[in-house]
């Protein structure tokens, strides 16, 4: 079952020197208890992506200039501030990146929960107060009770996180927007970080659209990948197929790019030749034509469209690895 | 939160012992025999020799200053030489009138000062933040002593509707009264003060604007309050719970600091007003060097500003509980 559908949504940067499209024409569908993976390169417009579908992208200078995204029967892009606000933090839930800024350094971690399940599930004031603690300890962390009473300057990384999961979790939402949740943590807690989010999945049968750069990580946790580059979605599939049968170059690039447990640490790590062009400068055909390696003639003058390969892997390439 | 507030009013007593020192100091730096100007132009020298013997001025600075601490301690700031009274007891009179502006004006600077910097952020880049940061820009750049006189003139002389000078019934006793029910001079007191108290708050209002406007903005832009939008909560929520705590804490800091400028704002605005405070006593002791009145009004205003500086920094820890936890 479909839970959320988005089609050519397009959010569009005003910046001084012109607008430029940081999300271009992305559409999506995720399924009730799937893990949707979006990976991409640090301003490739993944995060851009993940805030505009609840409307919080930065205004200004970002703008969302087309597109749907239909949750539930309704589009999220297209209704009253006021009722946006019934739905995020209801019945889409959000975490992200990193959980020392993403609190009120000035409220206790109690009073940060209760305020959702005041807001969205009417609940008084001591009802509230003993579903936060219950969502701590689901959230596995220690001393709950304790914990509810203290500021987040007293937790640890990885105890924020978990508040965060237990804030955006409060009011069972059906899907859950996960924006590099484990980016600032220790890769252990990662690990217990990202277990507890598909444990609780499981549960609840939610669906989850993680957004990271590691495609490592991501492998190990998602049903379906997206990958991102400048804007635009270059290759979609499943997990198994993207890390084993990349089309795409850059898919293939960043595949190659991860570096093996074991392997000899005198072999050179591969690595994608070039950066990602400025959004005021992309070129007129595929985005990734300049650091190709197998780019046509063809790859400069024209935008490759999204191609069905098989059922389940898309590819957005003239040229694609045969794998 | 008990320890931190110990500790901060233990360390305001060398603040207060070094306060004395410096007020001290000044006044034994200033050019001039205090003998000579109380006798006048045409004083023997024999005479001047009595006097300062009278005073104690033939000791070592020393000793004068070992005296006025020990003479402090007892609650004794020495005799003014003109007004024939202790200088606690002129003090004391005056205190009290002054403290009711400048509390009335610092309530008036924080309200406005709050509600237009607030405004001005969340609405930044409209017209009414143009607005709002007009009249701040106004409030700073104007002189105390003319925005009073234009007061005067609007509300005094041409719409008569507020007395121009002089003091009301004491404030702090009709509103005890109006609580009580009885509201009869209410009235009369805030007609008094309110002229002086915006003319002092107004324009220290326009400062805290600013203050409140640039905070707002750099918490407003905090990974919390997108986080707090993310949890669906309503933008007045956001704007009151999540941002302005946050923002407070810059704004309280320099609130403390701004208590100096009220102080000496009142020094301008109760001789426009002729408002019998503290302010007036000053003006008074200095053109008549009066020197153990100046230096009672000089210690007091230190310690007032020294005191509610300590005040500030518990509200700070009130607000931020990293300080408290410390």
């Amino acid at each position: 079952m479909t839970v959320l559908e988005v089609k050519a949504l397009t959010t569009v940067l005003h910046l001084p020197f012109g607008t430029v499209p940081v999300v271009n024409n992305v559409s999506l569908d995720l399924h009730a208890g799937e893990t949707l993976g979006i990976v991409g390169e640090s301003g490739c417009g993944k995060s851009m992506l993940a805030l505009s579908l609840l409307g919080l992208q930065p205004n200004p200078p970002a703008e969302i200039s087309s597109g749907s995204a239909h949750f539930e029967n309704v589009d999220l892009l297209d209704m009253p501030p006021a009722r946006l606000r019934r739905i995020r933090g209801k019945r889409i839930g959000m975490i992200f990146q990193d959980p020392m800024a993403a609190l009120n350094p000035v409220m206790k971690i109690g009073d940060q929960i209760t305020e959702v399940l005041r807001r969205h599930l009417d609940m008084s004031r001591s009802a509230a107060k003993r579903r936060a603690v219950d969502l701590l300890e689901l959230v596995r962390v220690p001393d709950p009770v304790r914990r509810a009473g203290e500021y987040p300057f007293q937790l640890s990384g990885g105890l924020r996180q978990r508040v965060m999961i237990a804030i955006a979790l409060s009011c069972n939402p059906a899907v859950l927007i996960a924006d590099e949740p484990t980016t600032a943590l220790d890769v252990t807690i990662q690990r217990q970080i990202l277990e507890l989010v598909r444990d609780l999945q499981a549960d609840r049968g939610m669906a989850v659209l993680h957004i990271t750069h590691d495609l490592g990580l991501i492998s190990e946790h998602a049903d379906r990948v997206m990958v991102m580059y400048a804007g635009r979605i270059i290759e979609q599939a499943t997990t198994v197929n993207i890390i084993d049968h990349p089309r795409h170059p850059y898919t293939a690039g960043l595949v190659n790019c991860a570096p093996a447990l074991g392997q000899n640490r005198n072999s050179h790590l591969s690595e994608i030749p070039g950066i990602v062009p400025p959004l005021n400068q992309l070129p007129p055909g595929c985005s990734f034509e300049p650091r190709c390696l197998r780019r046509l003639a063809r790859c400069r003058q024209v935008v490759p469209e999204l191609d069905r390969h098989h059922s389940r892997h898309v590819t957005a390439c003239h040229n694609p690895c045969s794998a | 939160m008990l320890i931190y507030t110990a500790r901060r009013l233990i360390l305001f007593l060398p603040i207060a012992i070094g306060i004395v020192a410096v007020t001290f100091a000044i006044m034994q730096l200033l050019p001039g025999d205090p003998a000579a100007v109380l006798l006048g132009e045409d004083a023997s020298e024999e005479g001047v020799r009595d006097i300062r013997q009278a005073l104690g001025l033939d000791q070592p600075w020393w000793i004068r200053l070992g005296t006025y601490y020990f003479d402090l301690l007892h609650g004794d700031m020495g005799v003014s030489y003109f007004q024939n009274q202790p200088v606690v007891d002129a003090i004391g009179q005056r205190l009290v009138p002054t403290l009711e502006v400048a509390i009335v004006a610092l309530l008036i600077s924080i309200v406005i000062g709050i509600v237009f910097g607030v405004v001005a952020a969340v609405r930044r880049g409209t017209p009414i933040d143009a607005f709002c940061m007009l009249f701040a820009q106004l409030g700073v750049s104007m002189p105390v002593f003319w925005f009073g006189i234009l007061l005067m003139y609007l509300f005094a002389i041409q719409l008569d509707m507020l007395p121009s000078i002089g003091r009301g019934p004491p404030l702090v006793p009709a509103l005890g009264r109006a609580l009580m029910g009885n509201p009869g001079d209410l009235g009369l007191a805030l007609m008094h003060i309110a002229m002086p108290a915006l003319t002092l708050g107004l324009t220290n209002a326009a400062v805290i604007s600013r203050l409140v406007r640039s905070s707002m903005l750099e918490t407003l832009g905090q990974d919390y309050i997108r986080t707090a939008r993310a949890k669906g909560l309503a933008p007045t929520r956001i704007v009151l719970v999540h941002s302005l705590r946050n923002a407070m804490l810059t704004v309280v800091s320099v609130m403390g600091l701004r208590f100096g400028a009220l102080l000496g704002g009142a020094v301008l605005t109760e001789s426009i007003f002729g408002w019998p405070g503290l302010g007036q006593l000053a003006v008074a002791a200095i053109s008549q060097r009066d020197i153990p009145l100046i230096q009672g009004v000089v210690l007091t205003f230190a310690l007032a500003f020294a005191l509610v500086n300590v005040l500030v920094d518990l509200l700070y820890a009130v607000i931020d509980p990293r300080i408290r936890y410390e």
